[in-house]
């Protein structure tokens, strides 16, 4: 990229040296953007250039400025001759100047930048680069922002600018949830009309039965007020059942009409049902809720039937809970930390209250009564979830920082031990040495309330990781564990003992 | 920008894409591919709670869950997927599919969906199986899906899986290839005939040309016969050959003795930073890091022991779950080491090894006879690692006039070894014998590769165990270079007589050119330590190597 004068600057020096004696600056004016125009460059920095040319020369220091004002775009002229067709469009303000012992800006190449490694800026983000990491092509907009496909003018671009615009990119899907709509409403068009014939045929058929109390019409009569309904199939046309393909027979496995649509199926739990079909009240509009009569239909009406009415019955208590245990898990994720300490002993305590509030509703979720197997696994993967969630962010709380006023307690193995106190009464090596007594003498009693609270915390989880730990024979484990909890007991004495 | 991260990509949206309680449905050819790229606690905590396989007729009504359905389109699950919708189990149904649907399937969806639960359908292009970054396979084994129908010929079902996957990976990557086929082979070329047919015909889904410089090379196996012969090194190659590695998982509940949580264990490069570190090592370097790898595990636990305050003892309980899992993890590695020497000891394969590498490297025909006649004749020797031996004597000394290979093969039948595993010596020549293949492997068939051979022999070489390089390193090395152009123009001709000249290398000055390996019969993984060098060398240029099987002959 050598800054070699160009033709358009040569040219402008030129019209410079021939006009600038002259009084009519619109005329020198006109001249050299003709000449800008003619020379068929759009780019904004040399027309801006032309256009201050001609009040610089009113001010007798013409010739340098416009030079100078050339320069950039002198660059953009050579380069882009070289490097394809992007130089009249994408921006270069922002690229990076080319210095002595300049080096590759990719993260972990550093060479020196020579003409044998290449020298080349991203036009995307204007660092300077080597040849190996500078040799992508992406299209790009004005704004030297990634364009999409068909848009933008291709350009060289890095590594890592190449690898952030195609990561989010990756991955073709299609929809084809518009045609889908189309066809179901098509469908199920068809079957609500389907649905509604049935329930039409449903409703005479209660009224065929009669109300409760009054004797419909029985025997012979009823069978043919029932075929008046919907025309029934003669036996002798079908031999086995259309669903379970048995055989009829005359005694053992008996011919049955479906009253909705007449087909001829037998009797068996899955090929055939008997309906219950509120009766009319007698004398009056409607059906009542209490007396039914039992009218038997095929598989594939029952179903139309069911679905038709749509019974749906919800598990509540899990619903009831789960939005308390969203809110809180949202609740969670929103805290950020924050500098200052008293806020962030307020954010711990809240943090706290809604750790202990999530675990409360999982254990809940997980004790609800069940009803099968399903449910069970879902309880416990529920119970899971917030366990793994609750080990992820419980203990980056403990790094909070606590409360102000005692900012020795984390330092004091550092201090050195004095004589021992006669409070000391456990002998534990290095871990209850007098500052560490006198510390504690020293607290406020609230504040030993509190650290005894999340010292018998973490008793607790102690205790659960012993446990676990010798349930799986990991017993050097045991063994460290073992030794933590024996520190804490001997805290927690401490602090009890000084209450 | 590699299969795993894009397949990553895929169930990441189908899982985020949809709030509340979720139960996710999977089929036969789906699970192992979700399994390979995500985790169970991923999924929790992403609030699926459920993971259940369509097929699955015992499952138990929740109307008050969201159900996902990732599916492959095949006739069973389109089927299973209607029976779910006419009777729904679940409240809403979201379901994506892993390839591209025909219109008859959604037709039949749309008609069974009376009661309107679908609130989602569409393709997810997650079709292939992606263990590592630059290896993928299309998940067919032998005894599901054979390769072959007659002689050299496409099985139809195959077929049609490969050309799935394939296409599915691109639409993944969004590439649209300019595709390549090794010129002697016509499943290659019948491989690459039907993947440009799908993608003209899908031509919208593809894309356009224009700014993608990506090359698929459709390779076959029968040209180098020799990688998988042999017996490798490296730390997954050697799980992958001697215990074997299932979708990631490896099985080593047959071992006496057997601690229960190492029963099964996972091989993830994702979760796991010691295989990440340590899989591409050969067998004397992993002792190395394994130990150190122990020590430093030991170095941990002391530091635990010494807990001599209340701060100590607060990073002790923070550090606790990090370091309980570094445990398992030692633990698992411990245990598949010491397996790993366990087989080679007791298979000798030190010994097999060294005699394979003579075989694939050097030409030296009496002393090769003579350590394989001692080979077979060993009782201790497993009868397979005889017969590799006697495959590789086979296809270098093909053509040479001392040729012993009757005899040999009458000296495997006398010392026990089974008359199904002496005859694949002659299905392997046939299948890629002198004359089947169009590369010089072995460089000892004209005068100046001969020269070149025993140039190379005089410089000696760092390690008798890995002194064959791969054909596929060789190839790419040369077309990455840009060396020997019209040479490998002439091998691995355009698809599309009419499609630019191919143009490989730094010095014409490219950008973006990825490049997609298939090969037809199956890659090692010795091939993806060789590519994975390769993309860590050129960074620009990614290759990738896509597997039909990762198996041996």
């Amino acid at each position: 990229m050598e800054r070699t004068r160009p033709t358009g600057g040569l040219g402008a020096e030129g019209i410079q040296t021939r006009y600038a004696s002259q009084d009519d600056l619109e005329e020198v004016k006109g001249v050299i953007l003709g000449f800008f125009r003619g020379a068929g460059k759009a780019v904004r920095g040399l027309s801006g250039a032309a256009q201050t040319a001609p009040i610089s020369a009113a001010s007798s220091s013409y010739g340098g400025e416009s030079v100078a004002a050339d320069a950039s775009g002198s660059e953009a002229w050579r380069v882009g001759e070289k490097d394809g067709a992007d130089r009249d469009i994408v921006t270069r303000t922002h690229w990076q100047q080319q210095r002595a012992g300049v080096r590759c800006g990719l993260v972990g190449c550093g060479i020196s930048l020579t003409p044998q490694t290449g020298i080349y800026n991203c036009r995307s983000c204007g660092r300077l680069m080597c040849g190996q990491h500078c040799n992508r092509r992406m299209r790009l907009s004005p704004t030297a922002q990634a364009a999409g496909p068909g848009r933008g003018v291709a350009c060289r671009v890095c590594e890592e600018c190449h690898t952030r615009a195609t990561a989010s990119t990756v991955g073709r899907t299609r929809s084809h949830m518009r045609g889908f709509v189309h066809m179901r409403r098509k469908a199920v068009s068809s079957t609500m009309l389907e649905g509604t014939r049935l329930e039409k045929r449903l409703e005479k058929l209660a009224l065929v039965h009669g109300a409760p109390g009054q004797t419909g019409v029985q025997g012979r009569a009823l069978q043919e007020a029932e075929q008046a309904v919907v025309v029934w199939e003669e036996d002798v046309d079908v031999a086995n059942c259309p669903f379970c393909a048995k055989t009829f027979g005359r005694v053992a496995s008996r011919r049955h009409h479906c009253r909705l649509c007449g087909r001829v199926v037998c009797g068996r739990a899955g090929c055939s049902a008997l309906l219950g079909v509120p009766l009319p009240v007698p004398g009056g509009q409607g059906f009542s809720a209490s007396h039914r009569a039992d009218i038997r239909a095929c598989r594939t009406c029952e179903d139309v039937i069911i679905r038709h009415r749509d019974l749906r019955a919800s598990m509540a208590l899990v619903e009831e809970t789960l939005p308390t245990f969203n809110a809180l898990a949202t609740r969670l994720g929103n805290h950020a930390a924050a500098p200052d300490l008293p806020r962030a002993a307020r954010i711990r305590r809240q943090l706290t209250a809604a750790f202990n509030g999530m675990d409360h509703a999982s254990k809940c979720i997980a004790a609800l009564p069940v009803k099968d197997a399903t449910s069970t696994r879902l309880h416990s993967a529920i119970r899971r979830t917030v366990s793994q969630y609750l080990q992820l962010h419980m203990f980056p709380l403990t790094m909070l920082p606590k409360p102000a006023r005692r900012p020795h307690s984390l330092l004091q193995s550092d201090s050195s031990p004095r004589a021992p106190t006669p409070l000391r009464v456990h002998t534990a090596p290095g871990t209850a040495d007098g500052s560490e007594v006198d510390r504690i003498a020293a607290m406020p009693s609230h504040e030993k309330m509190s650290s005894l609270d999340v010292l018998r915390d973490q008793r607790q989880r102690v205790l659960g990781y012993i446990s676990e730990a010798q349930k799986d024979r990991r017993l050097e484990d045991a063994m460290s564990l073992q030794a933590s909890l024996g520190d804490l007991d001997v805290e927690l004495s401490l602090i009890e003992r000084s209450l | 920008m590699d299969a795993l991260k894009a397949a990553q990509h895929y169930i990441n949206r189908i899982v985020t894409d949809t709030s509340g309680m979720k139960v996710l449905l999977l089929d036969r050819e789906t699970t192992p591919i979700i399994s390979l790229v995500s985790t169970q606690s991923h999924l929790l905590s992403k609030e699926v709670y459920l993971v259940d396989r369509i097929d699955n007729v015992q499952r138990d009504s929740m109307r008050h869950l969201k159900c996902l359905c990732f599916l492959r389109p095949t006739d069973s699950s389109i089927q299973a997927l209607v029976d779910e919708l006419r009777s729904p189990k679940y409240g809403d149904y979201y379901i994506y599919f892993s390839n591209i649907l025909k219109k008859s399937m959604i037709e039949l969806l749309a008609e069974n969906d009376e009661s309107e639960v679908v609130q989602e359908l569409q393709e997810f292009y997650a079709d292939f199986y992606a263990p590592t970054p630059c290896l993928f396979h299309i998940g067919l084994t032998p005894s599901t899906h054979p390769l072959f129908a007659e002689g050299h010929s496409w099985n139809p079902g195959a077929l049609n899986r490969t050309v799935q996957g394939l296409s599915a990976l691109l639409l993944s990557l969004k590439k649209r290839p300019n595709i390549r086929y090794e010129r002697n082979s016509g499943m290659a070329l019948k491989l690459g005939r039907e993947l440009e047919y799908l993608v003209n015909h899908e031509s919208n889904l593809f894309g356009t040309n224009s700014d993608d410089k990506t090359h698929l090379y459709i390779l076959d196996r029968k040209n180098d016969p020799v990688t998988p012969l042999l017996t490798h090194w490296t730390y997954h190659a050697m799980l992958h050959e001697l215990i074997g590695v299932n979708n990631g998982r490896i099985d080593l509940s047959y071992l006496p003795d057997i601690r229960p949580e190492v029963k099964e264990v996972m091989l993830s490069q994702d979760q796991d930073s010691f295989f990440k570190q340590s899989q591409f090592l050969n067998f004397g370097d992993l002792g190395v890091s394994v130990k150190e790898f122990v020590d430093s595990y030991q170095s941990k636990t002391a530091s635990q022991h010494k807990i001599e305050s209340i701060s100590d003892m607060k990073r002790f309980v923070e550090a606790y779950p990090e370091f309980r899992k570094l445990s398992g993890n030692v633990t698992k590695h411990v245990t598949l080491i010491g397996e790993l020497s366990r087989i080679v000891g007791s298979h000798h394969l030190l010994a097999v090894s060294e005699l394979e590498q003579s075989l694939a490297c050097n030409e030296q025909h009496n002393t090769d006879l003579k350590a394989l006649r001692t080979l077979i004749a060993d009782p201790s020797i497993q009868p397979e690692n005889k017969v590799r031996c006697v495959v590789l004597y086979a296809l270098r000394y093909e053509r040479a006039q001392s040729n012993a290979l009757h005899e040999l093969k009458q000296q495997l039948s006398s010392s026990g070894v089974d008359a199904d595993l002496v005859s694949t010596v002659d299905v392997v020549l046939r299948y890629s014998g002198l004359r089947e293949r169009q590369s010089d492997i072995f460089q000892n068939e004209n005068i100046f590769s001969r020269g070149r051979n025993m140039f190379k022999g005089l410089q000696g070489t760092e390690n008798v165990y890995t002194q064959h390089t791969p054909a596929l390193a060789v190839m790419l090395e040369q077309l990455l270079r840009g060396r020997q152009g019209l040479h490998w123009q002439e091998r691995l001709p355009n698809l599309d007589p009419q499609a630019r000249p191919p143009t490989i290398g730094n010095e014409s000055g490219i950008f973006n050119q990825d490049i997609i390996v298939f090969v037809v019969g199956g890659v090692t993984l010795d091939e993806e330590k060789a590519v994975a060098n390769l993309n860590a060398r050129f960074g620009s240029q990614n290759v990738r190597i896509i597997a039909f099987t990762i198996s041996r002959i």
